[in-house]
């Protein structure tokens, strides 16, 4: 456990990725999970900081399209990235249902940073044991999935664990 | 490791002033030079810098070369010398690169420096990706200690750290209190207060087994203590001495930090030479008198009371007759007799005696302010609560249904409530906020250095220094205005000779005076010298391809003296020629347009310069203009903004269809549809049903399009965050009134954004 945990830490490119059969026990854990678009996510708790409905985003301009701004968090401005854009699915009106996910994650240079993210809807906190992970089968080129930690079968359904801290180090905010 | 940049950077910088005015066969100064440059060889190879160590030790080589004799031109060695030092200084900020070193060397036949410079030379070849195997990265070079010496390993690292940080503010109170030395050498308390610090660096470095610091600091309080006890007077040789040891000590207890950071055995300085001066000053002092001291301390006694009197307008006749009934036997006070006569009013004399006594009580202090030091961002984050806390606040009171109730208690307590929100907001924000005194006493010193270096005796004179500013602005500001201080003394003020013969005093003057003015606070550097020679500027400009004939005929008049902030207007035949104020006046105009600050010069030939640095209060906060474009509001630095208004169809302009332009006052202004830029959809698209806010940018005039102006409003500046700093439009966010995060537009980038369009 200490050589996982070590792992984890030491970055991501010892997490590992489409390859059957390799160890993903350490991924076991609490998640939050959400639906976006028809499919169920899964965001380690102990990135998630609150749960915000939606509030008033300020726009920022030269910002790739999936940033769909800034929100005031109590006095600190933080980005708000839409997954659903993110993931090069379409936009869609928020709702009731909508909710900001603020999270901690770590940059490119290991400072801890606030962001946010819009989903469809939060489900629940999901306990996901050792031997429910998979690894995230490989797909054709064209689908990215290096933000996918692994995939949890549950009776809910397969859930895709989201790795956070990847999305956000590779996405590029700024445009132009 | 920034850290050590700067401390490279400032010895670059001392050592581009001395060399600036290094005068060719000056054995001595070659010398200082010299060790100044092992010094920062051995630095930067320390710091991780092989290119800036290879440089300095090539220079060195070359130095030694001259020193030898084997260099014939000395005059074009000292002036290779200055462009490696210029050459040095660009690499460190960035402005140059390995190409232009190596360059360098080969074009001066600098390799012969090779065998000098053998190890840093190495030191660069490892920085291009051959790393020699036996070298160590941090390995410090030619005075480093016998192979087999250990890493540097404190027993306590929190010790360490601890004496390092007291140490350093000890240093600062000694350097500001061994110039108020200087200027009355018998001030027992300034002895002390010199003396004690260095009583507790002896005491602690003995204790962490940091023997050389210990061994120095312990001379410098034998010297100290002679002075105390009276077997010495401190003059200005001993001065220097103590000077050179706190600036000795500086280094080696920075060191010490750094070798333990990095686990690497400790540089050991050369002091031999620091000790043999402080050896030379205790005993050449043993056998004098302090006979002259007493008479100096005599003339500092307070003015006699009559004195004071005639001052105040009491006839002057009046008070001799009373001084001589008083010597004729009349045991009656003076003020008494005054009185009594007539001559004088009672509150008159109880105003003198006030007086009197105020100048026999050396600067009274008040009762000493108890101080406590918090991390910054616990106080970050307790601004941007209580900012919550007045939005809650209002946001409580604009409630409808809070506002329907008429309860007069309820409104009283809700008044009550905003009063002390509001009054917690200001007490935090002056948390923030330090006076400025000790930056301007840190200048005390550079005014000191600067005209001893050339010769000249200039006096410094501070104004308002209780003026608050931010005190994350101090750090940043030290650098610049230590730069414009030391031009000042450097080009500004005139030799004696010179001085002379315009009619002026022989001593020159330099006044920073600091004050708050509309929102910013003001910081002046005046000086009594020659003025700025606007033929020769702009002459020189055209020289250097700064500007265009047709440049000239637009350029205004304090424009011209705009040009010293150019980049590339520093060259050192301006410096040589001594006709304008060069070395890096483009750092510093960037270092305080970082701060949102603008410079303003006004000179006059023969009179004097001043220049004025005008600064906003605090970084944290931003005065700003709040406009309306679509749904969304952004924010404009008041300070850039000149003017709004609302053009009439007949003077705006297209020019080729595309280039939009209104005349304003005579003025052919660009436009800036602010819209397409921050990508909006407007509510208006004709400037003429719309209105324009003219924006001023280092010089650059355009007319911004916005749909309405809301007001004026001072917000607090929130960063947006790692991932968006490359957002250049946008300077940061701010919370608005209503909870929301407006964006605060960068106008240099907004231009830059306009340009880009336009291209």
């Amino acid at each position: 456990m200490d050589q996982n945990n070590f792992a984890q830490s030491a970055g991501r490119e010892s997490v590992p990725q489409s390859k059957p059969g390799s160890d993903l026990s350490h991924l076991a854990g609490k998640y939050l999970t959400f639906f976006l678009a028809g499919e169920q996510y899964g965001l380690e708790i102990t990135k998630v900081r609150e749960i915000l409905g939606v509030l008033d985003i300020t726009p920022v301009p030269q910002t790739a399209d999936f940033l769909l701004g800034v929100i005031n968090l109590r006095g600190k401005v933080i980005p708000v990235i839409d997954l659903r854009l993110r993931f090069g699915q379409e936009y869609r009106e928020p709702d009731e249902r909508t909710c900001i996910i603020v999270v901690e994650v770590t940059e490119r240079d290991g400072q801890l940073i606030l962001m946010s993210v819009v989903v469809d809807q939060v489900n629940e906190v999901l306990n996901v044991g050792a031997g429910d992970i998979d690894a995230s089968p490989s797909f054709s080129t064209e689908l990215d999935t290096s933000f996918i930690m692994g995939m949890a079968k549950t009776q809910g359904g397969v859930r895709i664990l989201l790795d956070v801290d990847r999305i956000v180090q590779e996405s590029e905010l700024v445009v132009g | 490791m920034s850290d050590q940049k700067e401390i490279i950077g400032s010895m670059l910088d001392d050592l581009a002033t001395e060399v600036v005015v290094l005068e060719s066969g000056d054995l001595m100064t070659y010398g200082d030079v010299l060790s100044r440059l092992e010094q920062l060889a051995i630095i930067c190879d320390g710091a991780g810098e092989p290119l800036l160590a290879s440089l300095s030790g090539s220079l060195k080589g070359h130095l030694e070369a001259m020193i030898l004799g084997e260099y014939q031109d000395q005059d074009k060695g000292v002036e290779i010398l200055n462009q490696g030092v210029t050459l040095g200084q660009s690499l460190l900020r960035g402005g140059a690169d390995s190409s232009a070193v190596q360059s360098f060397l080969a074009g001066h036949n600098l390799q012969a420096a090779e065998e000098v410079a053998a190890e840093p030379v190495e030191a660069a070849g490892q920085a291009e990706g051959e790393p020699p195997a036996e070298k160590p990265a941090g390995e410090p070079a030619p005075a480093a200690p016998p192979p087999e010496a250990e890493p540097f390993t404190p027993e306590d690292e929190e010790l360490l750290a601890g004496f390092v940080a007291e140490a350093l503010e000890h240093l600062e109170s000694i350097e500001v209190n061994t110039l108020l030395l200087e200027d009355n050498p018998l001030d027992q308390e300034a002895l002390n207060a010199v003396f004690r610090p260095f009583h507790t660096i002896k005491g602690v470095s003995g204790f962490l087994n940091l023997m050389e610091i210990n061994h120095v600091a312990h001379q410098l309080e034998n010297l100290l203590d002679q002075a105390r006890s009276g077997g010495l007077i401190v003059d200005s040789v001993a001065i220097d001495v103590i000077l050179a040891g706190v600036d000795q000590l500086r280094q080696m207890i920075n060191e010490s930090q750094a070798a333990a950071a990095e686990r690497r055995p400790l540089v050991i300085f050369d002091v031999s030479e620091l000790e043999a001066r402080i050896e030379q000053v205790i005993a050449g002092a043993s056998g004098d008198e302090p006979g002259q001291g007493d008479q100096e301390a005599a003339e500092e006694a307070p003015p006699p009371l009559g004195e004071i009197l005639m001052d105040e307008g009491v006839p002057s006749e009046a008070v001799e007759q009373a001084l001589t009934r008083q010597k004729e036997g009349s045991m009656r006070p003076l003020g008494e007799i005054l009185v009594h006569e007539g001559a004088a009013k009672p509150a008159q004399v109880a105003g003198a005696l006030k007086a009197q006594k105020a100048m026999s009580q050396p600067a009274a202090k008040g009762p000493a302010v108890q101080e406590v030091k918090i991390d910054t961002v616990k106080l970050d984050n307790l601004l941007d609560m209580v900012g919550e806390l007045v939005i809650a606040g209002s946001m409580v009171r604009a409630n409808p249904k809070v506002q329907a109730i008429s309860d007069r208690k309820l409104m009283a307590d809700l008044g009550q409530l905003s009063r002390i929100t509001t009054e917690l907001q200001k007490t935090t924000m002056s948390m923030r906020m330090v006076p400025i005194k000790q930056t301007f006493q840190k200048m005390v010193r550079v005014v000191r250095d600067t005209a001893k270096k050339r010769g000249r005796k200039v006096s410094l004179e501070l104004e308002g220094e209780g003026t608050e500013i931010d005190r994350n602005m101090v750090e940043k500001f030290y650098d610049p205005l230590m730069h414009m201080v030391r031009n000042s003394v450097d080009h500004g003020i005139e030799d004696a000779e010179e001085r002379k013969a315009a009619g002026k005093p022989e001593d020159g003057t330099v006044v920073l005076a600091a004050y708050h003015k509309g929102g910013n606070v003001c910081i002046e550097i005046r000086d009594d010298g020659k003025g700025m020679d606007r033929e020769q500027i702009i002459g020189k400009a055209l020289e250097n391809d700064l500007i265009s004939e047709a440049d000239l005929e637009t350029m205004g008049e304090e424009e011209a003296y705009h040009l010293i902030f150019k980049a590339g207007f520093s060259t050192a035949e301006v410096v040589t020629e001594i006709s304008g104020r060069g070395v890096g006046m483009d750092v510093v105009q960037r270092a305080i347009g970082e701060l949102r600050g603008k410079v303003e010069i006004s000179t006059e030939l023969g009179k004097g310069t001043t220049f004025t640095i005008a600064l906003p209060l605090t970084l944290a906060i931003i005065d700003g203009m709040v406009v309306e474009v679509g749904d969304e509001r952004f924010i404009l630095p008041t300070i850039s903004v000149a003017e709004s208004l609302r053009p009439s169809k007949k003077e705006y302009s297209t020019v080729q269809g595309r280039g939009e332009m209104i005349m304003i006052r005579g003025n052919l202004l660009p436009v800036v549809r602010l819209h397409d830029i921050v990508g909006v959809e407007p509510s208006e698209r004709n400037p003429w049903d719309a209105l324009v806010v003219v924006v001023e940018h280092h010089g650059q005039m355009r007319c911004l399009l916005v749909d309405r102006l809301i007001g004026r409003q001072e917000v607090v500046i929130k960063s947006l965050g790692q991932g968006l700093k490359g957002v250049k439009v946008v300077a940061g966010g701010a919370i608005m009134g209503d909870g929301r995060v407006g964006l605060i537009l960068d106008v240099e980038g907004v231009f830059k954004a306009h340009e880009g369009r336009r291209g």
